[in-house]
């Protein structure tokens, strides 16, 4: 008979003595169970989150500015370049959009131009191709070519094609004296798809009379023609142009719009280094919004929970071990004899050990099995609450200051990617934990019975 | 040839502040094939002597040898798991295995052979047939359960058998029959058989007697053969 066949015996002859061990282990190895799928759970909605805003900075005015309207809505291109220049910036996105005449005649809608600084356009217009021509080059972006990539509406509106010139402008009344300055874009692409017009809401039509105050034949405010070109095409015509100093006091940014720039950093030392760099220069309404803020305000629920779960299992880990110990010291107590006779017998200390870490193994194996189910449902209905409530926390706290940002993963993103799943990794890391715990137990019980001598049980 | 040579042993227990000699410089010789007793008045040290031989405590002074090798050099472990068989008084069975699982357990330990049926053979030979060798022994009478202390002790194949009053919680006719089967294993088996008793009839039994003296530490060796 060999040692495992003997620790088979021993537990299937004795299940009442092993009730209790088997009980004990099964409840604390529940806890474990649980605390640890919270950890995992947690762990990967981190990576989750971590994946989604990754290491981005965001600039944006303040939300308090913004209601105000004090200042315009876009961080000058020139502050933006400034920032973007500093090394840990990987790259970064953004665009600068204004509305430009098309002709000179106001019958005709007016043209927003969007900027891009990405030759794929996917990023601006996810759902629409390129149906003619091409996108721009990383050069024709850099340095600011007059060429634009137009929608198909604003193709067959102005029957213009691949490789026309097409002037835009502005016009203006200055003192009831009309004033106007024109530029030639080179068309290099078309697009089609349902994201290419844009519609403007009554309020934005209203800033914009406020400036074009006499073009009320306008015709086509709600669907506007769009087209595509450089960021800094579009900034040069709204601000080193000659109309701009002929417009004093006029600010001409009250009608630019803007995607709020996201800068995608490097590292997080990166983003560390930025925050010290740049923290205070940015101008004002404008200020940063780091990743790793976005990260916390996310993270944090998910922190505290993690923080409980990892405390309640090394507290129940070592109780664990304290517990088991000492049943299995009085269990083995209880058996003495038999061990005086496998010493009499000269069996081997170290098969003496295995029979013993092999009982409590059998014992665990039965516990963990319920417990793997028990603590993952458990931990279900334990994360799901609690991670609910602290969700609404952040977010309350979270509402104060923060600025509207796509990137951001909601609560019910962050709730639906924490789920409590039976995985491989967490089976195995389940086991292992557990395995090892229960066989710690062992230590003090069988450096206990290894004392013993046979010659005072037997004789 | 001399099995076993126990050569100017010395062994003492320590009782309270001093020491007590139990075995004052003790020679003595075992032979294969012959069934010793060793009897004395309760409290000489005849419980100690067997635990000596059998490699469960170590002398003081002095060399046991097994066939002229010392058994400290042997091993102990290693003595007790492939030389000797023991048998105690209270039996020491596994509770809660039956007698076949009692003599595999043993037999898996010596390393020698686990096969059931040479198991059953043996518990066969000492009188325990397959029904009551598939029996928890808790469930077996004292005769029958040591019984299968003997079959155990000879599960290792080995050339020493020791018994510490092996009929101490039996009675007179049950005593007989177990004290044959020793004689048996001595005569039939060629074992060495070491057998404590308080009974003068088993004694009677014994090719060698030996007299432990409480006093002097001493054994008085009678020769019956
Ligand atoms: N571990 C020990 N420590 C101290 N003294 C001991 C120890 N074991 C036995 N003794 C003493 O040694 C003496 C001999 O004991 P032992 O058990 O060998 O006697 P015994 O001849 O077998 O007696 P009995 O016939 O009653 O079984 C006894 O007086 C006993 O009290
Ligand atoms: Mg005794």
């Amino acid at each position: 008979m060999n040692t495992l066949k003997r620790a088979w015996l021993s537990v299937i002859r004795k299940p009442g003595k092993n009730f209790l061990l088997f009980f004990i282990v099964t409840l604390l190895t529940t806890l474990m169970a649980a605390s640890l799928a919270i950890r995992i759970a947690s762990n990967n909605v981190t990576a989750e989150v971590q994946n989604r805003i990754g290491l981005q900075v965001s600039i944006a005015p303040e939300r308090t500015e913004l209601a105000y309207g004090v200042v315009g809505q876009h961080i000058p291109y020139s502050e933006l370049q400034k920032v973007v220049s500093y090394k840990g910036v990987k790259s970064y996105n953004y665009g600068i959009s204004y509305s430009f005449q098309a002709k000179e005649t106001t019958q005709f809608p007016m043209v927003v131009l969007e900027g891009t600084q990405n030759p794929d356009l996917k990023h601006y217009w996810p759902n629409s191709q390129i149906i003619e021509g091409r996108t721009f080059t990383e050069q024709e972006l850099a340095e600011g070519a007059h060429v634009m990539v137009i929608s198909k509406q604003m193709a067959d509106y102005y029957e213009i094609g691949v490789g026309d010139n097409f002037p835009l402008g502005r016009f203006y009344l200055m003192y009831f004296e009309p004033f106007s300055e024109w530029f030639d874009m080179e068309v290099i692409g078309i697009v089609d798809g349902p994201e290419v017009t844009r519609n403007y809401l009554p309020s934005q039509i209203f800033q914009l009379y406020m400036i074009y105050y006499y073009s009320e034949s306008h015709v086509g405010w709600e669907n506007l023609p769009m087209a595509i070109a450089p960021n800094i095409v579009i900034d040069q015509q709204i601000i080193n142009t000659k109309l701009n100093y002929r417009l004093v006091g006029v600010n001409l940014r009250q009608n630019v719009q803007m995607r709020i720039p996201i800068l995608q950093m490097e590292s997080f030392e990166a983003v560390t280094e930025m925050r010290k760099l740049f923290g205070k220069k940015l101008p004002m309404p404008f200020k940063f919004n780091f990743a790793d803020d976005q990260i916390l305000s996310v993270l944090g629920p998910i922190g505290t929970l993690n923080m409980i779960a990892e405390a309640v299992m090394v507290f129940t880990m070592v109780i664990a071990v304290f517990v088991c110990s000492l049943i299995i010291l009085l269990y083995l107590k209880e058996r003495r004899h038999e061990i005086g006779i496998y010493f009499a017998l000269g069996e081997k200390k170290r098969n003496i050990v295995l029979q013993v870490v092999l009982e409590v193994w059998i014992v665990s194996a039965l516990a963990l099995t319920l417990s793997v189910f028990a603590g993952t449902w458990i931990a279900k209905g334990f994360s799901a609450e609690l991670i609910r409530l602290q969700l609404l926390i952040a977010e309350v706290q979270k509402g104060k200051e923060d600025i509207p940002n796509d990137n951001i993963p909601t609560r019910e993103e962050v709730a639906a990617a924490y789920t409590v799943k039976i995985s491989n990794e967490y089976i195995w890391l389940f086991t292992g934990l557990a395995l090892l715990t229960v066989t710690a137990s062992t230590i003090v019980p069988i450096v206990n019975i290894l004392k013993l001598k046979p010659k005072e049980i037997l004789l | 040839m001399k099995l076993l040579d126990i050569n100017d042993v010395f062994f003492t227990y320590p009782d309270g502040d001093s020491v007590r000699t139990i075995l004052d410089h003790v020679s003595v010789t075992f032979e294969k094939g012959h069934f010793y007793a060793i009897v004395g008045s309760s409290g000489s040290g005849k419980t100690t002597f067997l635990t000596l031989i059998a490699g469960l405590d170590s002398a003081k002074e002095g060399v046991i040898s097994f066939k002229g090798k010392d058994i400290a050099e042997i091993g102990l472990w290693e003595y007790r798991r492939n030389h000797v068989g023991m048998v105690f008084q209270s039996y020491n069975l596994i509770p809660y295995m039956t007698g076949l699982e009692n003599v595999l357990v043993a037999m898996g330990i010596s390393g020698k052979h686990h096969k059931r049926s040479e198991a059953y053979e043996l518990l066969e030979s000492i009188g325990i047939a397959k029904t009551k060798a598939d029996r928890n022994v808790r469930r077996l009478s004292g005769g029958e359960q040591q019984r299968i202390a003997i079959a155990r002790a000879m599960a290792n194949q080995p050339d020493i058998i020791v018994a510490d009053e092996p009929t101490g919680n039996l009675d007179g006719e049950t005593e007989d029959t177990i004290i044959g089967l020793f004689k048996q294993l001595a005569v039939e088996k060629d074992k060495c058989v070491i057998v404590v008793t308080h009974s003068e009839k088993v004694a009677k039994q014994a090719d060698v007697i030996l007299r432990l003296h409480a006093t002097n530490g001493t054994f008085v060796i009678e020769d019956n053969r």
